[in-house]
């Protein structure tokens, strides 16, 4: 049968729907790390807007145009999302706005930019921040004292206040380096194990998860690239769970709702600029990420691995493009042809 | 299922686009007669830009179906007068065409049918088409003569009913109007075609066609296919993969894999200019949109201004977003009223801004692939539009810009707004130019080396002589040497 496909809504409205898609996931942040998250998220909006006025200035365009296509926002609000809910005002503009600049406008503006540009962002910090970015509020004393208040966060965040009462290592960042102990052990010993994934993140997921589903059904994106990225990371997770060993590198559940998984997978490889253009590129795009992400993880030197797995497989989404084109009507079979 | 029921499995698009039911607004209305205008202008246009002859002087009077201009060759569909009328003359504004100043009297000349047309040669049979002006209804305008001219035998007739434009329902009124005479027009094709097997297509939301087509197939040994509704399914390259499963190859026609298919208005008016002996004069047009008050399915006579029939129906400006002659997707913007209805055109819109593709500020592409999707031929649109943009033609080749069939599904879908067929339109003329150049070019060398290839065998040729006749020389002075020898010899 034909499958009927309807009008697209204009690309500001897109923009929205991604924007109301993150709310699930952003409340359930807001739920165990405090209204630092807001702070945070809406640094990043801000310094991601300041950066597109100011990009947009600089090549000559239409700044209202320019902003009004809502790209910008959207940057900001990913970056955000992604960032320690207590990271210096100073650091998550300056990610914001390089991520803007840097990750997009040098190539052109809005659908030009090879990388993600809240990936670039995001980066960026991450190498360059590396203590700042790692340095997470801590869940147990969170959930023990109730999530750090406006004012406390604020303190942090704006006047540099000494985030150590309130940090802690995540979930993926503290069973990575559990120093020999067993799955079971770590989960007894950390408190952090949470009731099937990681202590918070779980539910941090599952409200991503739910925005991303909302996104499909809205067909936002399609399926590919989310379904892709998330198989392939949950096989190569079945393929070396060892049950739980001192040396396992966590169960396949561990990796789908830990860390940045699912905004990942739904917020981040579905950018359509910097992915594969066909939906057979875009499911090779998403395996791509999806084992980047757990070789990362499992045997490399960061907890987690989004900024770093998507980056590389946009290096590789124009030579994905080139195996995946589809076969024009009228042509011969791809073996027919030659080399694209 | 019934006997008549074409019986090969179907093959329909994975994916197509879905259309705005704009259809139910008339597709239940009845075919009326429409205002014959005072003045009618009777677009001389042909096929792929070539025009045909005026052959009336200004100030003639003539009737109804009586020719006033032909095309260069013999099989060109003649232009006949749609009402009677004094030939004003020849204009070139809005498009070029001879203006009728209608007398009212609507005369007609005597038909001449071939009501025996078996009996009749097929050149005959082809002449009379052409000389009745028939030419593919369906949009591309080709002569019917010519089309059949080349299809002497094939094995698969398809007339293509499916009609996926939004908002146009002529094709489907005719067939549930006038059903057995849309039949008689497939006989004389498949007689023309010595096609062994026929069959009628139909999208599958249009009940009250599909039943009369049923009805009417009783009588005649021709199939019904009632294909999935989703544009463009009407598309010639489309409809024969989802009837066949066969792709047409890039550059080929239906007719090289032994199919034909024709438009089924075309039919119709098949069977009128050989049976009734009646010429093309008026063709049934929708039309419709938001801004127009009483729509409705009309036999408009060629030539008829666009200013006329809007206003014989009731236009609301202050609705009106776009006025486009064909459909919503496919259809021709026009800015100037005074442009004729032509053989080609079935639906007149006075559409409103949700019944066309969204206009408005174009901003960047994301990229996002709603293109790619609904694109029937499987090319990537926004690659073709960032290359047509950076003028790559290298690229646009090598992205198969000529396999695009300008069907607007893109455009209709872009979520960045990007008047996308536009650019292919251009892209496709700079190809065409490149081509052209490169040809000057290559017959340029050719022409150069023919001079050089001719050039040096006149050398070789004078060289030859000069040898001969040194040898020959040398001959004689080898015989005068050998005489003079004996002569000294004898002496």
């Amino acid at each position: 049968m034909t499958r009927l496909l309807p009008r697209r809504a204009g690309t500001a409205s897109l923009m929205l729907q991604v924007v109301l898609a993150t709310l699930p996931g952003l409340a359930a942040l807001v739920a165990f790390f405090g209204v630092g998250v807001l702070l945070t998220v809406a640094l990043a909006v801000l310094g991601a807007v300041l950066a597109e006025a100011f990009g947009l200035w600089l090549r000559g365009r239409s700044i209202r145009l320019g902003l009004g296509d809502g790209s910008a926002i959207v940057t900001g609000l990913l970056l955000g999302l992604a960032l320690p809910p207590l990271l210096p005002a100073g650091l998550t503009m300056l990610g914001a706005g390089l991520a803007v600049l840097l990750g997009k406008h040098v190539y052109g503006g809005l659908g030009q930019n090879p990388f993600n540009p809240a990936m670039v962002g995001y980066a960026i910090l991450l190498v360059s921040f590396p203590v700042a970015m790692t340095t997470w509020t801590a869940l147990p004393q969170m959930l023990a004292n109730g999530p750090a208040g406006l004012l406390d966060a604020g303190a942090v965040i704006f006047a540099g206040a000494s985030p150590d009462a309130f940090t802690g290592p995540t979930p993926l960042d503290d069973f990575k380096h559990r120093e020999g102990l067993t799955v079971a052990e770590w989960q007894a010993v950390s408190g952090l194990g949470g009731h099937f994934a990681g202590q918070g993140w779980e539910w941090v997921n599952l409200g991503f998860l739910a925005g991303g589903l909302y996104l499909l059904q809205r067909r936002v994106f399609s399926w590919h690239a989310p379904v892709g990225m998330l198989a392939a990371l949950a096989l190569c997770a079945g393929l070396f769970w060892d049950g739980g060993s001192s040396s396992s590198p966590g169960s396949p559940l561990f990796h789908l709702l830990g860390g940045a998984t699912m905004l990942g997978a739904f917020f981040i490889v579905t950018d359509p600029v910097s992915g594969a253009r066909s939906p057979r590129g875009r499911l090779i795009f998403g395996i791509g990420v999806g084992i980047l992400v757990y070789v990362i993880r499992a045997f490399g030197g960061y907890p987690d691995a989004m900024a770093f797995a998507v980056l590389l497989m946009n290096a590789a989404a124009p030579m994905i493009d080139a195996w995946t084109r589809p076969r024009p009507y009228g042509h011969p079979p791809a073996s027919a042809s030659k080399e694209p | 299922m019934s006997v008549s029921d074409w019986d090969s499995p179907l093959h329909p698009l994975a994916q197509a686009l879905d259309v705005p039911a704009g259809k139910a607004r008339t597709r239940h209305m009845a075919i009326e007669a429409s205002v014959i205008p005072e003045l009618l202008r009777l677009p001389l246009e042909l096929y792929a830009g070539r025009q045909a002859k005026p052959c009336v002087t200004v100030g003639q009077r003539v009737r109804r179906g009586e020719i006033v201009a032909r095309g260069p060759d013999a099989y060109d569909a003649a232009i006949h007068a749609a009402t009677s009328g004094r030939i004003r003359g020849v204009a070139d504004t809005p498009l070029p065409c001879i203006e009728l100043e209608a007398d009212g009297d609507d005369a007609t000349v005597d038909p001449e049918p071939l009501s025996d047309w078996r009996g009749h040669s097929r050149p005959e049979l082809l002449t009379q088409l052409a000389e009745s002006g028939l030419m593919g209804l369906g949009g591309a305008g080709f002569p019917s003569a010519a089309k059949l001219e080349a299809a002497a035998s094939i094995d698969l007739l398809i007339i293509n009913a499916a009609e996926c434009e939004p908002l146009l329902t002529a094709d489907e009124r005719l067939l549930t109007e006038r059903a057995s005479e849309v039949m008689d027009g497939i006989t004389i094709l498949a007689y023309l075609t010595s096609a062994r097997r026929v069959v009628i297509a139909i999208e599958d939301d249009k009940p009250e066609a599909i039943e009369a087509v049923r009805v009417a197939l009783r009588e005649h040994p021709f199939s019904l296919a009632v294909i999935p509704r989703g544009y463009p399914s009407g598309s010639e390259r489309q409809l024969v993969q989802i009837l066949t499963g066969r792709q047409i190859p890039s550059g080929r026609l239906p007719v090289d894999l032994g199919m034909l298919c024709h438009n089924v208005a075309s039919a119709w008016a098949m069977g009128r200019a050989v049976i009734h002996g009646e010429a093309l004069t008026e063709r049934i047009v929708t039309v419709t949109g938001a801004a127009l008050l009483r729509p409705g399915n009309l036999s408009v006579r060629i030539g008829t201004p666009v200013a006329d029939l809007l206003a014989a129906r009731g236009m609301n400006d202050t609705l009106l977003a776009g006025i486009r002659l064909g459909g919503p997707l496919t259809g021709r913007p026009v800015t100037d009223r005074r442009l004729p209805m032509g053989k080609t055109h079935g639906g007149l819109l006075a559409a409103g801004a949700e019944e066309l593709t969204p206009a408005g500020v174009e901003l960047p592409c994301i990229r996002c692939g709603a293109c790619a999707e609904v694109c029937p031929a499987s090319l990537l649109p926004q690659e073709l539009h960032r290359q047509t943009r950076a003028a790559d033609l290298d690229a646009l080749a090598e992205l198969n810009l000529v396999d695009c069939i300008e069907c607007g599904a893109c455009a209709w879908v872009c979520p960045s707004r990007i008047p996308l067929v536009n650019d292919y339109r251009l892209g496709k003329s700079a190809l065409a130019a490149e081509a052209a150049r490169q040809a000057a070019a290559e017959q340029a060398r050719t022409r150069h080396e023919r001079r050089q290839n001719r050039l040096e065998q006149e050398r070789r040729a004078s060289e030859a002589a000069r040898e001969a006749r040194l040898s020959r020389v040398d001959a004689a002075l080898a015989r005068a040497k050998a005489a003079k020898q004996n002569r000294e010899q004898e002496s």
